[in-house]
């Protein structure tokens, strides 16, 4: 779990300086993804700078925009020099024109087939999509990351009703066709940055999904599972707070219907500065602490 | 050609602590007595045997401490409108069942409701359900559940004071406890244990 956490603090630190330059406008707006399961975690040259560094599996940053269309890409494991590139000379990428990109660094350097791949977005439309598939978002000098609802129901396969569900009545309590439901309780988790020279406290929180939503912090000591309401979470000037299982989430009770991996859910983070943000967040089965 | 180069300002001091095995003296006492064994799983030795209680499952029918007997037992405490750790007690249920390989059929999952009041048969066969249908339910009033809880230390809390009867929370005890096949008490998992560490431990037990 260190390091995870320790993954997730390195790519936003990385990320946080391109937060800016994402945005609108036109030119290559790039985002990088470490797509290569057996590569180590990474550092990337671009014209012989440094412009990313320790970009680990399945990380991906923010998009950065870019000026020109043509750069030299040099690929080395963290912490080493150019001359430990994983290629013997630079991987020459080229962007077709202005718009959204994301460069992935996929297959496998010990069968060769380790390369980088261009692919182009449609415009903002596809930015917007992404953002909302990754449960990215940002208002004033808060950036939030990697959020989701948890999914409190699955489709149930044609023929799958487990013996006891039917013993015990059926699909009682369960609507709209869903499957499986695990009721009407839920909790959504994310990483929430402050990129600002003042902290933000988040004194509010809400969902389009549940009618009634809170902060909520659980903590476990001793054995005991403690779970209560929190007034306010402080994030600091420059850094940020993970809300995870077993710590802080935003819990949202009175479910309005159940949640599906798939759908998506609307979540307002509130802070006291007055600033908002309003972002649409997928849903997923619980990412395990 | 300019582009926006970034280096990494590191102003993040990594600590990591050093985590300690405890080595505790040998020490003969007559009374069971917890032995720290791999972190996070504490041996309950000699075994302690489950005393009589009285729950219903989630089939609405009356269990009872045989019900424990005949097979191995992974027992977690919970209630179905446990927002955030249940849902990962229940995950790693799954895991564990997945890292027991054939084993995994041999082991009894269970999972028992502090909260009777809201879970009900029903409601506990729909949310074992979403994780998996062979995991078995217990609930039952809150006396009842207390008598159970508390043979293994455990504790639970409504967090009810307004008396409400709704949306309300319920402190409970997060770590599991393993029986073996004679209904007996013999391990302790804090809540944060690896599941791949527990089910190698149940390995051990079952002989596998």
């Amino acid at each position: 779990m260190k390091l995870r956490l320790l993954c997730l603090v390195v790519c936003l630190v990385l990320s946080l300086p391109f937060a800016a330059a994402s945005a609108h406008g036109d030119g290559v707006h790039v985002r990088v993804a470490h797509l290569s399961p057996t590569a180590p975690a990474v550092d990337i040259y671009v014209n012989g700078e440094m412009a990313i560094g320790a970009l680990s599996y399945k990380s991906v940053t923010d998009y950065m925009a870019l000026e020109g269309f043509e750069f030299a890409v040099q690929i080395v494991p963290a912490g080493g020099t150019l001359a430990d590139a994983v290629t013997p000379e630079p991987i020459m990428v080229t962007f077709e024109g202005a718009g959204y990109y994301t460069v992935a660094a996929v297959g496998l350097l010990e069968d060769g087939t380790f390369e980088l791949l261009v692919l182009p977005h449609d415009g903002e439309m596809a930015h917007d999509m992404e953002a909302k598939e990754e449960g990215t978002g940002s208002a004033g000098s808060i950036m939030v990351t990697g959020a989701y609802a948890r999914a409190t129901a699955r489709e149930m396969e044609m023929g799958a009703m487990p013996e006891a569900t039917a013993e015990a009545g059926g699909m009682g309590g369960m609507e709209g066709g869903h499957g499986m439901s695990m009721g009407d309780v839920s909790a959504a988790y994310m990483l929430i940055s402050n990129t600002g020279s003042e902290p933000e406290v988040l004194v509010g929180v809400a969902s389009d999904v549940s009618d009634m939503t809170q902060l909520h912090q659980t903590t476990v000591q001793d054995g005991m599972a403690r779970m209560g309401e929190i007034e306010e979470l402080e994030i600091p000037a420059g850094g940020s707070v993970e809300l995870m299982p077993g710590g802080y989430h935003v819990m949202m009770m009175e479910l309005k219907h159940p949640l599906l991996p798939g759908e998506y859910v609307t979540i307002t983070l509130t802070f006291a500065s007055g600033l908002e943000l309003t972002m649409t967040v997928p849903v997923k089965e619980v990412v395990m602490p | 050609m300019e582009m926006g180069v970034v280096t990494a300002k590191w102003t993040l001091v990594l600590i990591l602590g050093l985590i300690l095995a405890g080595c505790a003296g040998a020490e003969v006492t007559p009374t069971p007595v917890a032995k720290p064994g791999v972190e996070g799983i504490t041996v309950i030795d000699p075994p302690v045997p489950v005393g009589e209680f009285t729950l219903v499952n989630q089939s609405d029918a009356e269990v009872h401490v045989a019900d424990l007997k005949g097979q191995v037992t992974l027992l977690a405490f919970g209630y179905t409108h446990c927002p955030d750790i249940c849902p990962v007690t229940l995950a790693r249920f799954k895991q564990v069942k997945g890292a027991l390989g054939e084993q995994g059929d041999a082991v009894r999952f269970l999972f028992t409701s502090v909260d009777g009041e809201r879970d009900t048969p029903e409601r506990l066969t729909e949310y074992l359900g979403y994780f998996d249908p062979a995991f078995v339910g217990f609930t039952g009033d809150e006396p009842a559940a207390r008598a159970f809880i508390e043979q293994y230390g455990g504790d639970f809390v409504i967090n009810d004071a307004e008396g409400l009867r709704k949306n309300y929370s319920v402190d409970h005890t997060a770590s599991t406890f393993l029986m073996d096949a004679e209904g007996r008490w013999i391990r302790t998992y804090e809540f944060n244990t690896d599941p791949n560490v527990i089910a190698e431990d149940i390995l051990k037990v079952v002989g596998a």
